[in-house]
């Protein structure tokens, strides 16, 4: 079996070909367990921007299955949970991912994908709340208040 | 140098093997690993079962020391690591555990574990000398 032979770098060939055709928890799967593997590190992971809230992880080591979404107000949970019997017993690996999401995030359209590189993406636009202005009154010397008309227009949250 | 040191073990042995393990490298990993990473760290799992010995290798490197724990009971072999930390959005935890069930030759007294400074733990365990050894046959006589 090719698993007893030694791996010094990517499959070629035939094992490369059939590699190709699974998908990533299949092939990331069987690479893990058969080969010295390097699970890719994980950098930048949060964009917090204007226009929206973004977080990645690499799942690579998960089946879809095995991972778990949940949104308890404001409070993201990404949960993973692995387990596999082995030839000499068990081997169980998890994680647990909590992001308290900014209050202008649209909790309404937040979106999951995973690649098939098993990069998970956590979309959610901004509710663009926090560009509302409103006028102020003055308060004039002779002691009654004159209101201006306001600056700019207040935006509505949604789209 | 702060290392793992197993209960099992007699430190005279485990220091000459940290030794030859660890040669002249000047930190431990952790001080250079980086622990904002996403990594699993049972993934890399080697396991060696011969006539002379029986030995495990994984890569804990993205594990420190003291978030790893590593339990004989009986036979029964069990791994564990949990890392948990604050971080500025919220919260992350991984973990693992392998449970690994040592075959009957291997001579329990001897267990002995090492992490070298790449983060590789190593468990290691000798097999019983052979300890057979023949039975007589005695024959009665039947009257």
């Amino acid at each position: 079996m090719s698993s007893l032979c030694p791996y010094t770098g990517r499959p070629t060939g035939l094992f490369r070909d059939f590699e190709d055709m699974m998908p990533y928890w299949a092939q990331r799967h069987s690479m893990l367990n058969n080969f010295n593997n390097i699970v890719p590190q994980q950098l930048n992971e949060v964009e917090n921007t204007a226009q929206k809230f973004c977080v990645k992880l690499d799942v690579a080591a998960f089946k879809p299955e095995e991972l778990k979404v949940n949104l308890e107000g404001h409070v993201l949970t990404i949960e993973g949970h692995h387990e596999v019997k082995t030839e000499h017993g068990f081997s169980k690996r998890s994680f647990t991912r909590q992001f308290t999401l900014p209050k202008d995030v649209d909790l309404a359209h937040i979106h999951t994908v995973i690649n098939k590189e098993g990069q998970m993406t956590i979309d959610a636009p901004k509710t663009g709340s926090n560009t509302t202005v409103r006028a102020l009154p003055i308060h004039t010397s002779a002691g009654h208040a004159v209101t201006q008309k306001p600056s700019s227009t207040t935006t509505t949250g949604k789209h | 140098m702060l290392m793992l040191r197993s209960p099992f073990s007699d430190s005279n042995v485990l220091d000459h093997f940290l030794d030859e393990i660890t040669g002249s490298v000047q930190f431990p990993y952790w001080r250079n690993a980086d622990h904002n990473s996403f990594n699993f760290s049972d993934n890399i799992g080697e396991i060696v079962n011969d006539e002379s010995k029986f030995s495990v290798q994984l890569d804990v490197s993205h594990f420190k020391p003291e978030d790893l724990k590593i339990e004989l009971d009986g036979r029964e072999l069990k791994i564990e690591g949990i890392q948990e930390k604050k971080s500025e959005h919220g919260y992350s935890k991984r973990s693992f555990s392998k449970m690994i069930l040592l075959p009957e030759d291997v001579d329990l007294t001897s267990v002995k574990s090492a992490i070298s400074n790449e983060g590789k733990l190593q468990i290691e365990a000798p097999k019983k000398t052979n300890s057979s050894r023949s039975i007589p046959i005695n024959f009665v006589a039947k009257h």
